[in-house]
């Protein structure tokens, strides 16, 4: 997935790999919770479940917007497929 | 200008991903027929526009120009409808702050979350996402209905909608 941000001086583009969404700090930040309000056995089953038909359905729509937030004070950020 | 039958027609072939060849035979014409619609050259038969609506994913009064598009729940008929994988959930939040949040997933990966118990809010954390019954969305989408299927106002002004395309 590739992630694009934009703010006044910020000019940012990265590219996220799906195993990423694997890693639990990762989950913990996404989720803005503390890693005892997960359940990580749950989401151990769910997520490869969830990646598994994201890489298929990005075999025919690549470059698919998934997120576009503009933020009241003009931050930009969008993330594709 | 206001936009023409035909052009309309164009417009919403190419928002349904369609070519000419696969709209014509989804219909029973042929290519050449649907860019003369397009073009303004002749006009579809009245006994196909029913379908023609259908297809293109809008009701008969917007396909004619009589009425505003407005991402009104319509039912596509069965032998028309879109496969579940290839449908897509575009969850937009427009909050009192001025955000604008606009998250598109396809419809089966929303499933997973939902049959997981996982649940939606979990993921972004917005609390008008909470109460939806995501149940009663997934039977509204295997009866073929596409369109806007939901839109709240929070207490606190923000709004949510969701669409189905």
């Amino acid at each position: 997935m590739k992630l694009k941000i934009r703010a006044e001086g910020v000019k940012l583009n990265l590219y996220i790999p799906f195993f990423i969404l694997n890693n639990k700090w990762i989950i913990k930040k996404i989720t803005k919770k503390s890693t005892k309000d997960i359940d990580f056995d749950q989401l151990k089953i769910v997520l490869p479940k969830m990646i598994k038909e994201l890489k298929k359905f990005k075999k025919d729509n690549k470059g698919f917007v998934i997120l576009d937030v503009v933020s009241s004070d003009n931050e930009h950020v969008v993330l594709k497929l | 200008m206001k936009e023409s039958f035909g052009q309309r027609i164009a417009r919403l072939r190419k928002a349904q991903g369609l070519t000419q060849e696969e709209l014509g035979d989804k219909v029973n014409i042929s290519s050449q027929a649907v860019s003369k619609w397009e073009n303004d050259l002749s006009s579809p038969d009245i006994s196909i526009l029913v379908k023609l609506a259908g297809i293109l994913g809008v009701s008969l009064d917007v396909l004619l120009g009589n009425e505003e598009e407005k991402d009104n729940p319509i039912v596509v008929p069965k032998e028309i409808r879109k496969d579940v994988s290839q449908l897509i959930f575009k969850i937009q939040v427009d909050s009192h702050e001025g955000d604008k949040v606009r998250i598109n997933l396809p419809v089966s990966i929303i499933k997973i979350a939902v049959d997981s118990k996982m649940g939606l809010p979990n993921i972004n954390g917005n609390e008008a996402l909470k109460d939806i019954d995501w149940n009663q969305l997934f039977a509204l989408i295997d009866q073929g209905v596409i369109g806007k299927l939901v839109e709240i106002e929070s207490s606190d002004g923000d709004i949510v909608t969701i669409v189905v395309e």
